[in-house]
């Protein structure tokens, strides 16, 4: 085995068509081409637009990729990419693109899983990931946390979200406050200027029974619907509504239910790190909250760099050069692209 | 040797075809909606023939997702093995497997419509294009057609063609095509744009 | 709402789609979580919106639950290629696209209405297609009021 193989990641899972190469730990490119401008208009990502765009991207990307780091293909160890979970139509794109070179090269495919991605990526800010910790994934499609024990082939999830997805409940709020897509950026921005004290939005599983029963899972759904009430009962009484302040206390009360199950999780479990990861690991708030409690509770906390917590290539090919060095098998010709991919698969067999 | 694929119908088909235009590999999938995991097991045996000196790749008109997992993994070995790469029309392919010299190629489109083409003495003349069933009827008129024709007799807008791409007739294609001087582009023919309602195609339109 | 979707679930078998229709928050997903439990579904059934389709497994039949929001046109929906036949199909914000999935289905409309206490729902069902008979509706109709009662 390599000491530091050399892999080149693919990430279609969603809007970005994503291509990264790493050395080991050493991050060599991480080119993005994203097609999130195409969907702005609609409101929300159209899966069909997506797909078109990947096709579009995918040997332009690679090409720049391949010219970023000084590689040169033959060199490469392995190819990894995306299986899922994601949008399946998207998904395919990569799935095959990475099945092709693998052919082409006489190269091994390993096809990954998106989340644990998310959590490798930790490994190329400068020390290895640290094993085990627990992990928090919050995305537009995602709320995990999870006990991660090897990247490779023993994460277990102890909660997700029993609804919507935290990012979702960004979007869905920023459409009622009628922000633009994607929610997130937009909410936390407008959020500067509001007081997050300002409304008592309900704090979903956090309480009696509920907590029993769902203590690390999520529900952003009641939260959302509380949002939509509150709004709307304002413009029924024909008040304007405060835009600002909806913001930040909707942002306040996800971030609150996020870093207090988070930590709650790493003091209950024993853990000593915990990574933060996702798209939604890029709001203002929920980053320096949870560095708040956590330095409170004695936990590490670590966030990967803003470019590397959105969708990317580098933390695909990430855990594609983890798993050559701890001599995982290669997934199959004809490993399919899974929808629905759960966490604890790491790996395509 | 020539590599060939196509994934714009039910199943991925794949064929190399020497020089000498001798078949050294023809293969089709066996399962639908598994384009993504059949095609590279095809591929491989199919590159264990021989080193591929250029590939053609089905552009469509087909079901999208399909359609793109064809079209990416052409591309994607024509750039890792900097080889060319040429598109193929898959109605010229269903033309070839049918012995059309006059006449129609027709492929299910779904939801009432499909895709065809007209050829004249095997060369295509118009098209690929897609019309509602009617208006397809309306343009065949009493001229030959092949491929799903059946499907035009069936008004239920869920009735689905049956016809497979031949690997065989896909290699005869995919030869005439890497010796074009003017290939077509191993770019998808969607025929729809992602975005808007359809109803207005129903008129028609060819590219 | 969960316990009406249950009610609903447990009539279902493979083919049947359901439109559900109603504002954000209305509790669609809380009605298509009680739906799967009346269909037998393993797991959680938490929002398809991200990946517009999830296809949930069960031991009688599986739960393919769709959020067309962003699906503008029946066509696109088809473009998906979900193979509806075999499952029971829930669509949220399908009233465009369910003539895509089969000739016949029940819509479903949830509405908070601001009259009533906050938590008041009223939930309205027609059959659309022959699958649904006056009778059947009915039926369904008297079971909700003895979940509700």
């Amino acid at each position: 085995m390599p000491d530091e193989p050399l892999v080149l990641g693919i990430e279609t899972s969603c809007d970005e068509t994503a291509v990264g190469i790493v050395a080991g730990h050493r991050l060599l490119a991480n080119t993005i081409a994203s097609s999130a401008d195409e969907h702005a208009r609609f409101g929300g990502i159209v899966p069909e637009v997506a797909s078109r765009a990947h096709l579009e991207a995918m040997v332009p990307t690679l090409q720049r990729a391949c010219k970023t780091a000084g590689i040169s293909l033959p060199d490469l160890d392995a190819i990894a990419v995306t299986a899922g979970p994601g949008l399946a139509g998207a998904l395919v794109v990569g799935v095959s693109a990475a099945k092709s070179l693998g052919l082409a090269l006489g190269k091994p495919v390993y096809g990954v899983n998106h989340l644990a991605s998310h959590v490798a990526v930790d490994g190329l800010s400068g020390s290895p990931v640290p094993e085990p910790a627990a992990a928090l994934l919050v995305s537009g499609g995602h709320s995990s946390l999870l006990a991660v024990t090897d990247l490779v082939d023993d994460i277990v999830p102890l909660g997700a979200t029993i609804d919507d997805a935290a990012g979702e409940a960004f979007d869905k709020v920023a459409r009622l406050l009628g922000l633009p897509f994607p929610g997130g950026p937009h909410i936390d921005e407008v959020a500067q200027g509001g007081d997050p004290s300002a409304i008592d939005f309900p704090r979903g599983l956090t309480g009696g029974r509920d907590l029993q029963r769902h203590r690390y899972d999520f529900s952003f759904s009641g939260l959302k619907t509380a949002v939509a009430r509150w709004v709307e009962q304002c413009r029924a009484e024909g008040r304007q509504v405060p835009v600002a302040d909806v913001a930040a206390s909707f942002q306040e009360a996800v971030a609150d239910v996020l870093v207090r199950k988070a930590v709650m999780l790493c003091s209950e479990q024993g853990f000593d790190h915990l990574i933060l990861g996702g798209g939604v690991a890029a709001n203002s708030r929920l980053r320096s909250l949870a560095e708040q409690k956590c330095e409170g509770a004695g936990v590490r906390l670590r966030i990967p760099a803003p470019g590397l917590c959105t969708d990317n290539g580098a933390m695909v090919a990430a855990l594609g050069s983890l798993a050559v060095s701890r001599g995982a098998q290669p997934s199959e010709d004809d490993f399919p692209a899974e929808s629905s991919l759960p966490v604890d698969v790491a790996l395509m067999s | 040797m020539i590599l060939a694929l196509d994934t714009a119908g039910p199943y991925p088909v794949v064929a190399a075809v020497s020089a000498e235009e001798d078949i050294l590999f023809a293969g089709s999938g066996e399962r639908t909606r598994a384009h993504a995991e059949d095609l590279a097991p095809l591929l491989r045996e199919a590159l264990s023939c021989g080193e591929p000196s250029a590939v053609a790749v089905g552009r469509g008109p087909g079901a999208f997702t399909g359609l793109r997992v064809g079209l990416v993994a052409a591309q994607t070995l024509g750039w890792a093995i900097n080889i060319p790469v040429a598109g193929v029309c898959s109605l010229d392919v269903v033309a070839v497997q049918f012995g059309l010299s006059d006449g129609w190629a027709v492929l299910d489109a779904r939801r009432d419509e499909v895709y065809l083409a007209q050829y004249q003495r095997g060369i295509r003349l118009d098209g690929p294009m897609v019309l509602s069933k009617s208006g397809a009827q309306e343009r065949i008129d009493d001229q030959p057609a092949v491929g799903d024709t059946e499907l035009l007799r069936q008004p239920d807008r869920r009735a689905r063609g049956g016809t497979s791409i031949d690997p065989n007739a896909l290699a005869a294609v995919a030869l005439v095509a890497c010796q074009s001087r003017s290939p077509e582009p191993p770019e998808p023919d969607y025929l729809r744009s992602p975005d808007v309602t359809w109803s207005a195609a129903n008129s028609g339109r060819s590219i | 709402m969960a316990e009406l979707g249950t009610v609903l679930g447990q009539q279902l078998a493979p083919g049947d789609a359901v439109c559900l229709v109603g504002p954000l928050g209305a509790g669609k997903t809380t009605f298509t979580r009680g739906l799967a439990r009346g269909l037998e579904i393993r797991g959680e059934v938490t929002s398809p919106t991200f990946v517009i389709a999830r296809r949930h497994r069960g031991l009688r039949v599986d739960l393919l639950h769709c959020d067309a929001y962003r699906i503008s046109s029946p066509d696109e929906f088809a473009d998906l290629d979900l193979d509806t036949d075999e499952a029971v199909t829930v669509v949220e914000w399908g009233q465009s696209v369910m003539a895509e999935i089969s000739d016949s289905w029940l819509e479903v409309a949830i509405d908070r209405s601001s009259s009533h206490d906050e938590g008041t729902r009223q939930v309205t069902v027609c059959g659309r297609g022959d699958r649904w008979t006056a009778t059947q509706l009915d039926l369904l109709i008297a079971a909700f009021r003895r979940v509700i009662s």
